[in-house]
């Protein structure tokens, strides 16, 4: 539906009036325009149609589910004045709504004015519909909450564990927000490589922004360590995007863990329970990091640690070990002196028996040669005997051993003497 | 669920692990000297590998620009 056309001077001008000039209309006699139904429902279409997409609050009644491929309900004005609009909406849209809405329900409404040509009434066409007020956002905020848990979304075991070592890290917020800032101020310096994608963080691009920015990481950064979604505090109005089924399925989908830390301490959002880990505040998720990269750091100390003193007790008990031996030693060695002492003691003693043996030794040959010596013939000869030997130089014991005729030698005390045998006597 | 690790986090990741092992069979009372100062030796470099890993560094910050984004989405 134009609404605006180019005319042939450049100028720009109202497509009603345009339309209006072009339209073949009747006149009555007094110069009045006068219209057809179908001329002036024609004219009231493109009238409201000027309008665009308009945002309208109200309150739910009379909502009829869907006949056919549409669903009806009236809008009243929130204030009680008696106002109503008539609207209706497709039925495959109207089933992302169906769940929390209700009689009585603030909403506000986003769709197109349209009359309908064969019943003449105005009719909103809706195109969505969130809600609107505390109270809706709360009845809504808990319907996704148990359509989801009941999905398993928030089941622990289906999230990721963040690893122990987070480095590099996606950054999902506003890039002109108190959030950022927090986040930056509060991580403190441990060279963590921080990739910013800078996304709206209330308002109707939000909720595409951010669930483009997650599918993003994930392809085109699958390295990052952790996912970080945040956002500073606000109203309910301000944080409703993070109550998002689209973002809720997007934080499930990824990959790579993600950390939310939306709003104040209070504020709970289903971008929350999805998430692989929530924290209350932008600062607090910042504040997690630090401390889970100095505890990796006390960790490494404890273990640094651990090395020096395991290696320190095995050095103790190796020089126990070798104490111990070398006492061992040293008494080995004690022992071995003693029995060199004892040998000494032996060899001491061995000598005396020995020497006294040698005395006794000694004294028997003495004796042996004083035997021996009274037993030299030559003792004999001293007394005046004389020994015979005949010419073989024998002794002559018996005078068989000697001829008459043959020279004996006669051996006396001092010399000797040959002597011929003339007789023998018996 | 699979995850692509980054191989700098699952080395360090892999070096504490190690490194927690170590300390452990150094612990152990069956340890001569020779073996223990080889798991010593072994537990040092890996500290010293953590040490790089983790020591206190200026943070690096970039921002994303909006028209590398609708490049990179439109791979």
């Amino acid at each position: 539906m134009g609404i605006k056309t180019n005319t042939a001077n450049g100028g720009m001008q109202e497509s009603f009036f345009d339309r209006s000039e072009n339209l073949q209309l009747e006149n009555d006699g007094d110069g009045n325009v006068v219209y057809s139904v179908a001329q002036c429902v024609g004219q009231i279409n493109e009238a409201v149609g000027r309008l665009g997409v308009v945002r309208v609050r109200g309150e739910i009644s009379a909502l009829s589910q869907s006949r056919g491929a549409m669903a009806f309900f009236d809008l009243k004005d929130a204030s009680g004045k008696e106002y109503v609009l008539q609207c209706s909406i497709f039925g495959w849209s109207f089933s992302k709504y169906k769940h929390f809405l209700e009689d009585g329900l603030e909403v506000v409404v986003h769709g197109k004015l349209k009359v309908y040509e064969k019943r003449g009434s105005l009719s909103f066409i809706a195109d969505s519909i969130e809600p609107s007020g505390e109270g809706a956002w709360r009845k809504a905020f808990e319907e996704l909450k148990k359509r989801l848990g009941a999905k398993g979304y928030f089941d622990e075991s289906r999230k990721r564990q963040l690893p122990l070592y987070i480095q590099k890290i996606g950054l999902i917020t506003s890039e002109d927000g108190q959030a950022l800032h927090d986040f930056r101020q509060n991580l403190g310096n441990y060279g963590f490589s921080i990739l910013l994608y800078p996304v709206w963080v209330e308002g109707d691009k939000a909720e595409a922004s951010i669930v483009k920015a997650l599918q993003w990481f994930n392809k085109n950064k699958p390295d990052m360590d952790a996912l970080v979604l945040i956002r500073g505090g606000g109203g309910f109005e301000n944080l409703k995007v993070f109550n998002s089924e689209k973002i809720a399925d997007a934080i499930v989908s990824s990959r790579i863990p993600v950390i939310t830390g939306i709003g104040h301490e209070k504020d709970e959002s289903i971008a929350d329970y999805v998430a692989d880990k929530h924290l209350s505040t932008p600062t607090a998720v910042a504040a997690f990091l630090k401390a889970r990269r100095e505890d990796v750091m006390r960790g490494l100390d404890m273990l640094w640690e651990g090395l020096q003193e395991g290696m320190q007790d095995i050095i103790k008990e190796e020089r126990l070990l070798v104490n111990t031996q070398a006492e061992r030693l040293h008494r080995g060695f004690g022992k071995v002196f003693e029995g060199f002492a004892n040998l000494k003691q032996r060899l001491v003693r061995a000598r005396y028996a020995y020497e006294k043996q040698v005395y006794v030794y000694l004294a028997s040959v003495e004796r042996a040669q004083s035997m021996l010596t009274s037993l030299n013939p030559e003792n004999v000869l001293q007394r005046g005997y004389s020994i015979a030997f005949n010419s073989r130089g024998e002794t002559v014991k018996s005078i068989e051993q000697i001829e008459v005729g043959e020279t004996a030698m006669v051996k006396v005390w001092k010399g000797k003497f040959s002597a011929l045998v003339e007789r023998k006597f018996k | 669920m699979t995850q692509i690790q980054n191989p700098k986090k699952q080395n360090l990741q892999q070096a504490l692990e190690r490194l927690e092992s170590l300390v452990k069979e150094l612990e152990a009372k069956d340890v001569d000297v020779e073996a223990g100062l080889a798991k010593f030796k072994e537990g040092v470099d890996l500290v010293k590998f953590c040490q790089g890993q983790l020591q206190e560094a200026e943070n690096e910050f970039r921002k994303l620009k909006t028209e590398l984004e609708e490049e990179d989405s439109m791979e």
